[in-house]
């Protein structure tokens, strides 16, 4: 079916020589402790006084396992409250499994790393009171970078995401579509190994969505870089992956796992592209 | 760049607090001492001419000088209608037309002056006050006490704020006090301030200290709680530590928010200043006002207020200045 891409096979062969997966989720299971009014696991002795609500624990994964190379585009597919947010959090290190392990080149994931940026569903995540500049510039001044080092990368970073002109702008006066792309050139700045993406583009119009899908190809191309891609939009799962991770319904578990063997750029109108979507989305559905 | 702007404005907020603390700038009148060694009064009074009416500005010319301003005004709004604005066009006009029909109704004798003395008698009594130096020190005892009132606050005020905002186990403890404590009216605490801290400076400064610190601590809460916890995660997610997020995100995050608890504070310790005024100290716009109400000095008391009306609005104009500089994102 198609091309290999030439990057995968290389980055398949790096990682069979030393045979160290970039990200290694073994068994991992995630248990959220909530009140609600319709529970289903009730645990009693925990119950509030004078409350009508339930404590109840809600398992947002269950037995998750996944290898992640270096250079790959991984795509977390799933419907919606399906746990693959929980599972880029949990990489991200933002929270810990219930069960299981996840590692980082081999070791444990123990709190959040600039080397595993994350970039967040909501153009909100921009810090309002920095410029795009001192957005940009932050992760480097958190590490003590000098400054003319600092200049000149958060300088080459507004040119990749195509910014320029807009360097002493506050966030307030950009649009959405641009704030996303700051949110990115933030994440990458840093040189991250692993790039992980919260439904970056949910909340943008379909035309921001498309252009901003092609931005996001362009740097995996020109960064040598690993992505991890949470979304619900299987269009775009398929358009941007090399492989897409299908969830099913809660509790969270791998379905199946697709390989998409199509050169980028992809076109939407390529008859393969639109038989992996159909098979994706017959997925989804069963 | 904006963190060394608030570094800036604390400079200066604490230079302003220790000029008013030393004695030699200090230029509040000297005591004197009679030969028993006890202080006879501070200053002198200006008791004579105390209730003459218009000795300065005749009240026709006033009210024609105000009316032709009013008018001039207009004009240049029509002639320039870019450089002056339309706002402040409205606000003189409604204040010098009241200001008229204030002098008009004690010029033809419908109050009697007594009860509500005319501008231009205020005018003359603040001007005749000037020239003595009277007014400068009350002002200057005013302003000294408040600034370091409020500087008092928020140091105590913006750092306590970020420990009940951050921390359980401090906000469990903290806040039910600062709750009882918060619905006590400031000038109720007199009598104890003064029981506590002697006659003078310290129960003034005390009472407007509570005044400003309240607003100050639950603003300050307010914002910081309200900081998005997205902004919490991308600080971290860029490899920044505690000490990072509480500097880097919080305090510009919470900045509009406490910024507005300092403006809120100023208003209500401008309040107490006042009110704290009237016991236990000898100089001061509250004391000058509630020392003429002893004579009856019915111009001094107005000329009080106005000088009280003006600071207020000049204090809070530089504060929405600053908040504009600094907040310049929003």
């Amino acid at each position: 079916m198609g091309k290999i891409n030439e990057r995968t096979l290389t980055s398949i062969a790096k990682n069979a020589q030393n045979g160290n997966h970039v990200i290694a989720i073994e068994n991992v299971s995630k248990c959220f402790f909530v009140y609600t009014s319709h529970g289903e696991e009730v645990i009693t002795e925990k119950r509030r006084w004078f409350s009508r609500r339930k404590p109840c624990e809600l398992v947002a994964l269950k037995d998750v396992s996944l290898n992640i190379d270096h250079g790959e585009f991984v795509a977390l597919l799933g419907p919606s409250g399906c746990g693959k947010s929980t599972l880029l959090r949990i990489i991200a290190g933002f929270e810990f499994p219930s069960n299981g392990t996840a590692k980082f080149k081999g070791e444990e994931i123990k709190g959040p790393d600039p080397k595993r940026a994350m970039i967040f569903q909501s153009e909100r995540a921009v810090f309002p009171w920095l410029t795009v500049e001192g957005n940009i510039g932050l992760g480097p001044r958190l590490q003590d970078m000098s400054s003319e080092e600092r200049k000149e990368r958060v300088a080459k970073t507004i040119e990749l995401i195509q910014l320029k002109g807009f360097e002493k702008t506050y966030p307030k006066t950009l649009s959405g579509g641009m704030l996303q792309r700051v949110a990115v050139g933030r994440a990458i700045v840093n040189h991250p190994e692993v790039l992980l993406m919260d439904e970056p583009f949910g909340a943008l119009d379909a035309q921001t969505r498309h252009s901003l899908q092609d931005h996001v190809v362009r740097i995996w191309q020109s960064i040598d870089q690993t992505i991890v891609f949470v979304t619900h939009d299987i269009e775009e799962a398929a358009y941007l992956a090399n492989r897409v991770v299908v969830f099913t319904q809660r509790p969270g578990q791998i379905k199946e796992v697709v390989k998409i063997d199509l050169p980028h750029p992809r076109k939407r109108t390529n008859p393969e592209f639109i038989e992996y979507r159909n098979y994706l989305a017959d997925l989804i559905k069963h | 760049m904006r963190y060394k702007k608030i570094a800036l404005v604390l400079t200066l907020m604490l230079v302003l607090g220790l000029i008013s603390v030393t004695p030699a700038i200090t230029w509040a009148a000297e005591k004197k001492y009679d030969q028993k060694g006890g202080p006879v009064a501070t200053w002198d009074r200006p008791i004579e001419k105390g209730f003459e009416v218009g000795e300065a500005l005749n009240p026709v010319h006033f009210m024609i000088g105000i009316a032709v301003g009013v008018l001039i005004l207009h004009l240049l709004r029509s002639k320039f209608p870019k450089v002056v604005p339309l706002a402040a066009v409205r606000a003189l006009t409604s204040i010098g037309v009241a200001v008229i029909i204030w002098e008009l109704v004690l010029y033809l004798q419908l109050v009697r002056s007594v009860f509500l003395p005319p501008p231009t008698a205020v005018l003359a009594k603040l001007q005749g006050h000037w020239q003595k130096g009277y007014l400068q020190i009350h002002i200057w005892a005013s302003i000294k006490r408040l600034f370091i009132a409020f500087f008092l606050a928020i140091i105590t005020g913006i750092p306590l704020g970020f420990l009940v905002a951050n921390f359980r186990r401090f906000s469990d403890y903290i806040d039910p006090i600062l709750n009882l404590i918060r619905v006590v009216p400031p000038p109720a605490w007199l009598p104890f301030a003064i029981l506590w801290f002697g006659i003078g400076n310290p129960p003034s400064i005390y009472i407007i200290w509570l005044g400003a610190f309240f607003p100050i601590v639950l603003n300050t809460i307010r914002g910081v709680k309200d900081t998005q916890q997205i902004h919490v995660e991308s600080m971290l997610n860029l490899g920044g530590n505690k000490m990072d997020v509480y500097s880097k995100v919080m305090l510009p995050s919470a900045f509009p928010t406490i910024f507005t608890g300092l403006r809120i504070g100023f208003g209500i310790a401008w309040i107490c200043l006042v009110t704290a005024e009237l016991v236990a100290v000898d100089a001061g716009l509250g004391w000058m006002i509630d020392d003429a109400r002893t004579l009856l000095d019915t111009p001094t008391i107005l000329g009080g207020m106005v000088m009280i009306c003006m600071f207020g609005i000049i204090f809070d104009t530089i504060f929405r200045k600053t908040e504009k500089e600094i907040a310049r994102w929003q």
